[in-house]
């Protein structure tokens, strides 16, 4: 197990962050902390890198007890803050060299990964300007090489797609995953389901600093009654077409308007076909069609009873 | 040594302004050190005053006597016995004072009656005090000499002339040792001013720079201990200081050349100004803890080298200042390092030994009180974001 926290206090005054917040990760997983703005995702996360100190609970990475002074454990760390932090006194180079340095000590090696860093996030055109003069995007992938240029075997990031446009975000996201193919285990915050949808093994849902539900996107998806929704282009439907397919079983909601039949399942299986099926017996003509299965934010709905960015 | 390496590349983005700042500072306290540097402040002269003398009592041994005395204690203007003129010469300040010997003077002075010069002067002028002083004196020895001798009268007033001419050595006690005619003195008492502008404006500028908030929380992160970090920062604090020390020194030592090279006074006006350079890094490394924003910092700096300098006696000799200001000045560092500069242009280092060591320790006990100060706010500040 690379981190394993358990039953997290965390206070700020009257306000209680975070709530007996538990998680385990193991190696090589990309895991993603899901949750609406201040939920507790970067609390958890800045408990979990000592900078914060904690009420109740216990973290443990790498089998040992995470403390400020668990210096070679924090070695092999890679943090990527929400908020960009680096020197706007130093070009590019510079800046991953002096984050870079912090871990390594042998100069030759500090370069060579400095180097590679600078290539893994496409800044080598960059390398001697200073971040006042680097786009949105480019500051962020500024931000992620000087997280992750000494080769950690842990990397935090918290949020570091926030305010990139969408291109830019796309990088991001293919470095993750090859971090994480190379070996490393990633911690990866969002408020962005699709991001973590995307590049995430395993998903908490956390809330008012409470860990609602752990698991693959599969496994939270099957905890939630919400199943796929369909959804039908055709001209016509009377009143009494919707009765029959509200009465399908599985099938808990159907509406028309704008040209669209829309249904909700509650799971079940051949869902689909049942109401293509009901509409031809009835004689209805309809175009396109489409089947959504649930996505995350349903999960989120459905646990916490609100949408994920409310 | 990352942080430290770091300290100088950040100072180095930030040498314009630093270098800018230098520069002005230097030539100011280069300036400012040579307008104080008159000759007239080393002797002392007897001010002269413009006077008319009008002798209407003729030739005699008293008139003559008189207005020969005058003319040494004063600058006797020729003036008609007109008083049109005399008035109008006292309107427009061409004399200030009008001494008139009435006809009969000498005859009523010898037999003792009551007899008086008139005077016609400015109104409240304190020349005229000054004046009628030196009349009054003159009279009253002339009488003297005549009550208690039977000298005739050119005798009497030959032998007034020459007691009236011993005069009292003046001594200027505040310098009667002093070699502070040199400029290098006060060059180096505006070494405050300079050093505690460019050490809070440096390394506060570094120090803000290590304390953003997301830059600190991210160094912690890292496998860095905290007091490394802080040793690392503290001894590129200590390096720029003392390249700024360096650098104003030597600016001294080229532009005083000689007269500071070979004095004796420079081994030790060097060491006090390193002690001193000590106070302006805890100062300096304390101010960038407490403050965030560029604007803050150039107040601070100036309300800091500034005040301590009007406060200390940098700008203003401290013999100038009055002691209630000297009793709040010796609760700031700048103060002993004054102190310690004057004596040791005033008497020399050998003689007020024991007085420029103890200035020279306190401005060391400021220093550690400060740096003091400096960690445990810096350790509040690191506990409380927690």
């Amino acid at each position: 197990m690379v981190i394993k926290v358990q039953n997290l206090v965390k206070r700020y005054g009257d306000l209680l962050a975070l709530d007996h917040f538990g998680l385990e990760i193991k190696e090589g997983e990309v895991f993603g902390l899901l949750g609406p703005n201040g939920s507790g995702k970067t609390t958890a996360i800045n408990c979990m890198l000592s900078l914060l100190k904690y009420d109740k609970g216990t973290i443990e990475i790498f089998g040992k007890p995470m403390t400020p002074d668990a210096y070679d454990t924090k070695r092999n760390i890679g943090v990527v803050m929400q908020n960009v932090a680096v020197f706007n006194e130093l070009t590019v180079f510079e800046n991953i060299h002096y984050f870079c340095s912090l871990y390594i000590s042998d100069k030759e090696k500090c370069n060579k990964y400095v180097d590679e860093a600078i290539e893994f996030v496409g800044l080598q055109d960059y390398r001697k300007f200073k971040p006042k003069k680097l786009s949105g995007g480019l500051l962020r992938r500024l931000n992620i090489a000087c997280g992750i240029a000494h080769k950690p075997k842990l990397i935090f990031l918290d949020e570091p797609t926030v305010a990139v446009d969408p291109q830019s975000r796309n990088n991001i996201l293919e470095g993750i995953l090859r971090l994480n193919r190379e070996g490393a285990t990633i911690v990866y915050t969002s408020h962005y389901m699709e991001e973590v949808e995307r590049i995430c093994s395993r998903i908490a849902i956390i809330d008012k600093g409470r860990t609602l539900a752990i698991g693959t996107k599969e496994e939270l998806k099957k905890m939630i009654k919400t199943g796929e929704t369909l959804t039908i282009e055709m001209y016509k439907l009377s009143d009494d077409d919707l009765e029959s397919i509200k009465s399908l079983p599985h099938i808990t909601d159907a509406a028309y308007s704008d040209n669209r039949l829309i249904v909700h399942c509650s799971g079940g299986k051949h869902n689909l076909i049942r109401v293509l099926d009901t509409l031809k017996v009835r004689d209805l003509s309809f175009g396109r069609v489409y089947s959504e299965l649930p996505t995350l934010n349903d999960v989120f709905l459905e646990i916490t009873g609100k949408e994920l960015r409310d | 040594m990352p942080v430290f390496k770091t300290f100088f590349r950040i100072i180095n983005a930030a040498r314009t302004p630093l270098i800018i700042y230098l520069l002005i500072f230097l030539g100011v306290t280069y300036m400012t050190s040579q307008f104080y540097t008159s000759p007239e402040d080393t002797g002392f002269t007897d001010s002269k005053i413009r006077i008319a003398v009008i002798n209407r009592d003729g030739e005699n041994n008293i008139a003559k006597g008189l207005t020969e005395y005058l003319s040494k204690t004063s600058t006797i203007v020729d003036m008609p016995d007109d008083t049109e003129k005399l008035q109008d010469a006292l309107f427009f300040r061409k004399v200030e004072y009008i001494a008139i010997i009435p006809k009969g003077f000498s005859d009523s002075f010898n037999k003792s009656e009551n007899s008086r010069i008139e005077t016609v002067v400015v109104p409240n002028s304190t020349s005229a005090i000054y004046l009628d002083l030196i009349v009054n004196r003159y009279l009253q020895t002339l009488r003297l000499v005549g009550d208690y001798s039977n000298f005739t009268a050119e005798k009497q007033a030959e032998l007034v002339s020459k007691n009236l001419a011993v005069k009292t050595d003046i001594v200027m006690k505040s310098r009667v040792e002093s070699n502070n005619s040199e400029g290098y003195t006060y060059y180096f008492n505006f070494f405050p001013y300079v050093m505690l502008a460019l050490a809070t404006l440096g390394i506060s500028t570094i120090m803000m720079v290590f304390n953003q908030p997301d830059l600190k929380r991210r160094n912690l992160c890292s496998p860095i201990k905290q007091r490394s970090m802080n040793i690392q920062i503290g001894l590129g604090s200590i390096i720029y200081s003392l390249f700024c020390w360096a650098v104003i020194v030597l600016f001294g030592i080229i532009i005083y050349g000689e007269s500071l090279v070979l004095s004796e006074s420079l081994p030790i006006l060097a060491l006090n100004s390193l002690v001193f350079t000590t106070v302006c890094t805890a100062i300096g490394f304390l101010v960038g803890i407490l403050i965030k924003s560029h604007n803050v910092q150039a107040a601070v700096s100036n309300v800091l080298s500034m005040g301590m300098s009007f406060l200390c006696g940098v700008f203003v000799p401290q013999s100038l200042l009055g002691s209630g200001v000297l009793r709040v000045a010796s609760f700031l560092p700048a103060y002993w390092f004054v102190k310690a500069n004057n004596i040791i242009s005033e008497i020399g280092f050998d003689k007020g030994r024991n007085d420029v060591l103890t200035a020279v320790l306190i401005q060391l006990g400021f220093a550690i009180a400060i740096f003091s100060v400096a960690l445990f706010v810096s350790k509040q500040k690191r506990t409380a974001n927690q």
